[in-house]
């Protein structure tokens, strides 16, 4: 079943782009990754898809319900954490959590303790007071306090110290574990690697792809990497080449074609080293946003 | 429930704040009423040589005797009205574009509760925190007139249109607040607009006395609410009250339906 399904969705902000064409689906208990440049769009669709802004086409789905009709009984099982930090003035952690608590059925105060100490916070501090970091974690408690079926985060890890998104990490597995399905957005490749299964790639409010995390990296292209002895050197010049670099007795490139052509093309040259590996997440993501 | 109570108790040091305020510039004005009406003559000597129209933008027009307790109190309270027009615009402007500016509004509408039942839980809140400060002021104020009337009659009777008539008052400048706000893409500091709007009404209400003008009597709620009126005549100006009641209900339900469909906008 799909959790959340996204169809053609679009929102303008007069003539200004918000996002234009973006449709995908996550399923259920998987961790879908939402990647892409700041202002592609990725917060934009999650405010829709939590009815904050109103879609100007298309059409989304959260549970297999309307965004917009049923927004508030689908939010029952949402838990969303936004990118910028909130906070009441004058107000302490434990206030702001409790409050959240409140609009859920049932006692919850055992698990924001649990939450706070996994996220080393103090519940007792002013909220203003605490540093960008610490803020961040009261709203990480205040999104997931709930066990939402479905948790939304946006841009989740900045201001966390490394250290500190490993646990969050930790967190957002085990919750996956215990059946929650997420959505991570975010600008960070290495991260989606690490946490997702499925990602979606979005640039200029356009979803240029959804892959399988494996399949993505494993999408044919390798990373070429060839050095001649001085005076040796020879162009290679084969089909499925890309964004080839040829210095004075080195040439890197990308490729994707017929891997023995490659090795017969360099057959009886007089190298001093080749390589051949996997490009990184980043080498992908600058590819399809060529 | 819950976004009332949290409401309610974040109101509840500036309701107290607020009463103290208003109930301490009447008390400042009070405590001069028995010097005044005993030199009431050389006040009026006094008065006499400022030109005319300075003296009627200050409401100074003589319909009720200075030396009274009903023309003193007549000629202060559209300062009291000042106070309570900011306290009013400032919940205005604060009620639901606050939450945008501390990026609350995101924390709140991810929660399952629909925008229809946060507009009328904080709108309860807003309206109790106004009849609260009105009612401190009230019972302060007949309490006041007992200390400092200074054995000058007065019928507690009196003042009952004009303590009343704040009510209409503070929901008119409330009102259109919400609904101004709603407007504005990013309310970035309350206070100034609250300030903005209070002491606006009563500029206008000053160029009424000045020029006449028809216009500035249909547009400034100090004009609707004018405390001389009231308490010479024992009765509201009935077409403003009603103007006013029609601009609340309409602002309101404009602001109602304006917060349903609204963006909330990332920063």
């Amino acid at each position: 079943m799909n959790i959340i399904e996204i169809n053609e969705l679009q929102k303008y902000y007069g003539k200004s782009r918000g996002i234009e064409n973006v449709s995908f689906s996550v399923e259920e208990g998987e961790i879908f990754g939402f990647i892409g440049p700041n202002g592609a769009g990725k917060s934009t669709t999650i405010r829709l898809l939590l009815g904050l802004i109103h879609p100007t086409g298309g059409s989304a789905t959260i549970f297999g319900k309307d965004c917009i009709k049923y927004g508030p009984e689908i939010r029952k099982d949402v838990g969303y954490l936004p990118s910028d930090v909130f906070y009441y003035d004058n107000m302490r952690a434990k206030d702001l959590l409790e409050y959240s608590a409140s609009f859920y059925k049932g006692d919850f105060s055992e698990r924001i303790q649990k939450l706070a100490d996994t996220m080393e916070l103090d519940l007792n501090r002013k909220i203003e007071d605490l540093s960008f970091g610490n803020k961040k974690k009261v709203g990480i408690v205040q999104g997931l306090l709930h066990q939402p079926k479905l948790i939304i985060l946006d841009e989740p890890t900045s201001g966390l110290d490394p250290l500190m998104q490993q646990k969050f990490f930790d967190l957002i597995r085990e919750e996956n574990k215990n059946g929650a399905t997420v959505l991570f957005s975010s600008h960070i490749l290495s991260e989606v690697q690490e946490i997702c299964s499925r990602v979606a790639i979005i640039k200029n409010g356009l979803i240029v792809n959804v892959e399988n995390i494996k399949a993505l990296r494993q999408n044919n292209y390798k990373k070429v990497s060839v050095k001649w002895f001085e005076g040796e050197a020879k162009e290679l010049k084969l089909d499925g080449m890309m964004n080839s670099i040829l210095k004075k007795n080195s040439q890197k490139f990308f490729f994707n074609g017929d891997i023995n052509m490659l090795i017969a093309s360099v057959e009886g040259a007089k190298l001093r080293d080749i390589t051949i590996e996997e490009p990184t997440l980043e080498e992908i993501f600058l590819h399809y946003y060529e | 429930m819950n976004i009332f109570k949290f409401e309610l108790k974040r109101y509840s040091a500036s309701i107290i704040s607020w009463s103290l305020g208003i109930v301490g510039i009447m008390a400042l004005f009070l405590v001069f009423f028995p010097t005044f009406s005993e030199n009431s003559s050389l006040m009026d000597q006094i008065l006499s040589n400022y030109p005319e129209e300075l003296l009627k933008a200050f409401g100074m027009t003589n319909e009720i005797p200075l030396s009274t307790v009903n023309g003193y109190v007549a000629l202060l309270f559209p300062y009291v009205q000042i106070c309570f027009a900011i306290q009013s615009a400032l919940y205005g402007f604060g009620m639901l574009s606050l939450e945008e500016r501390n990026l609350t509004a995101d924390f709140l509408l991810s929660k399952p509760v629909s925008r229809d039942k946060i507009f009328i839980n904080k709108l309860i809140s807003v309206l109790i925190s106004i009849l609260l400060t009105i009612l401190i002021f009230a019972v302060s104020f007949y309490g006041m007139l007992i200390v400092f009337s200074d054995g000058n009659e007065y019928q507690f009777s009196d003042f009952k249109l004009l303590l009343s008539s704040l009510i209409f008052f503070q929901l008119f400048v409330f009102t259109i607040s919400v609904l101004i706000s709603q407007f504005i893409h990013k309310v970035k500091s309350t206070i100034s607009l609250a300030m903005g709007i209070g002491l606006g009404f009563y500029i206008l209400s000053a160029f009424e006395a000045l020029f006449g003008s028809k216009i500035f009597q249909f547009i400034t709620p100090f004009y609707y609410f004018n405390p001389t009126y009231m308490i010479k005549n024992q009765e509201y100006h009935t077409l403003y009250l009603w103007i006013s009641i029609a601009v609340t209900m309409v602002s309101l339900i404009s602001a109602y339906f304006i917060y349903q469909n609204k963006d909330i906008q990332a920063v």
